[in-house]
């Protein structure tokens, strides 16, 4: 006998994403999923942007590693409330675990969550996990192709941040491709080039953030 | 490698369906797949079969229906195939499209037998 079904695979998790996404706005929270291949620089993305937001807002983290929690460690010195979460295996944080995340931050008190989400260009594309935006963090060692292979992570992005962009004169990285490249898979991408390590570009990005968290704080008045 | 998540989530999908038709056993198990969802259908079946060893779904048979990608242009209403996953319209050259076809990911159907 057949049966016709016709259910969405992740629709257990689009649903607690939706909670997730409601409670976040309830709090007029902005919440960014950064993702990314393992080592293009997410973490110290993270401490370079800690380092100059200061106290302009006030932000959170999720960290999203599958074992240790070596990146929540690197966080500590700011004082911020960090939530580390280890997948145990799992190639990407869903909304589940994000959702007890959020349960163990003072959302009251925050203006920005920052997801950094496991190291990897597949899983975490398909899983929603009720973030305002997704940023792709795509680094000069990667090689301009990677849009290309990975076109649901592009697609899904509003940012596609290259970083290591010091490293180009070293490699062969075609910085115009990756950016062609990157808007062929998402013609609406936004791109920004910048250095974690010298700081270059940090200031485009700031102000992206910067107008996507008054975005979210200024909703509904 | 995301199949085996996706396998997970068809498991439950398929246990529950099966359950609330009083089936003893599942024999086939068919997902429908957008092309930019990048399914593998021999490593999603090999997933499920791992995880649904033991169920009444072990000696399921799992295939999966590929869509093509689509889009169409919100500037000059055209629709085209997007076999590379562009989406800038091929006509207009519009940024201002949106993906029609592609990115389902659904459990269509499965065949069961019951006592």
């Amino acid at each position: 006998m057949k049966v016709t079904i016709l259910s969405d695979i992740l629709e257990a998790n689009d649903t607690i994403a939706e909670q997730n996404r409601k409670l976040l706005a309830d709090h007029r929270v902005c919440a960014i999923n950064l993702m990314s291949a393992p080592g293009a620089g997410k973490t110290a993305l993270l401490e370079r942007t800690l380092d100059m937001v200061g106290n302009t807002y006030r932000v959170g983290v999720i960290e999203g590693d599958i074992e240790t929690s070596l990146d929540a460690d690197r966080l500590a010195r700011f004082g911020i409330p960090v939530v580390q979460i280890n997948t145990q295996g799992a190639c990407h944080l869903d909304a589940n675990m994000v959702s007890r995340g959020l349960g163990n931050l003072p959302l009251s008190e925050l203006d920005l969550v920052i997801v950094e989400n496991v190291g990897n260009l597949v899983c975490p594309a398909e899983f929603e996990v009720g973030e305002t935006h997704k940023i792709m963090l795509l680094s000069a060692a990667e090689g301009a192709d990677k849009p290309l292979k990975y076109p649901l992570m592009f697609q899904r992005a509003s940012l596609c941040i290259i970083n290591k962009v010091d490293l180009v004169p070293h490699t062969d990285f075609d910085l115009e491709k990756a950016r062609t490249n990157a808007r062929k898979a998402n013609p609406r991408l936004s791109v920004i080039e910048l250095s974690c390590r010298t700081g270059e570009g940090m200031d485009r990005w700031l102000a992206w953030l910067r107008s996507a968290v008054e975005g979210e704080s200024s909703r509904g008045g | 490698m995301h199949e085996f998540g996706l396998a997970q989530e068809i498991f439950r999908i398929v246990m529950a369906a099966a359950l609330r038709n009083r089936a003893t056993e599942v024999r086939k198990v068919v997902v429908v797949a957008g092309a930019m969802r990048a399914v593998v259908e021999s490593q999603l079946a090999f997933h499920f079969t791992v995880i649904a060893r033991g169920s009444m779904a072990q000696r399921a048979q799992l295939v999966v229906e590929t869509l093509p990608a689509r889009g169409r242009c919100r500037q000059c209403e055209a629709e085209f195939d997007a076999p590379d996953f562009g989406l800038a319209c091929p006509r207009c050259g519009s940024a201002e499209t949106s993906l029609i076809q592609g990115g389902e990911l659904l459990v269509k159907e499965i065949e069961i037998a019951g006592s």
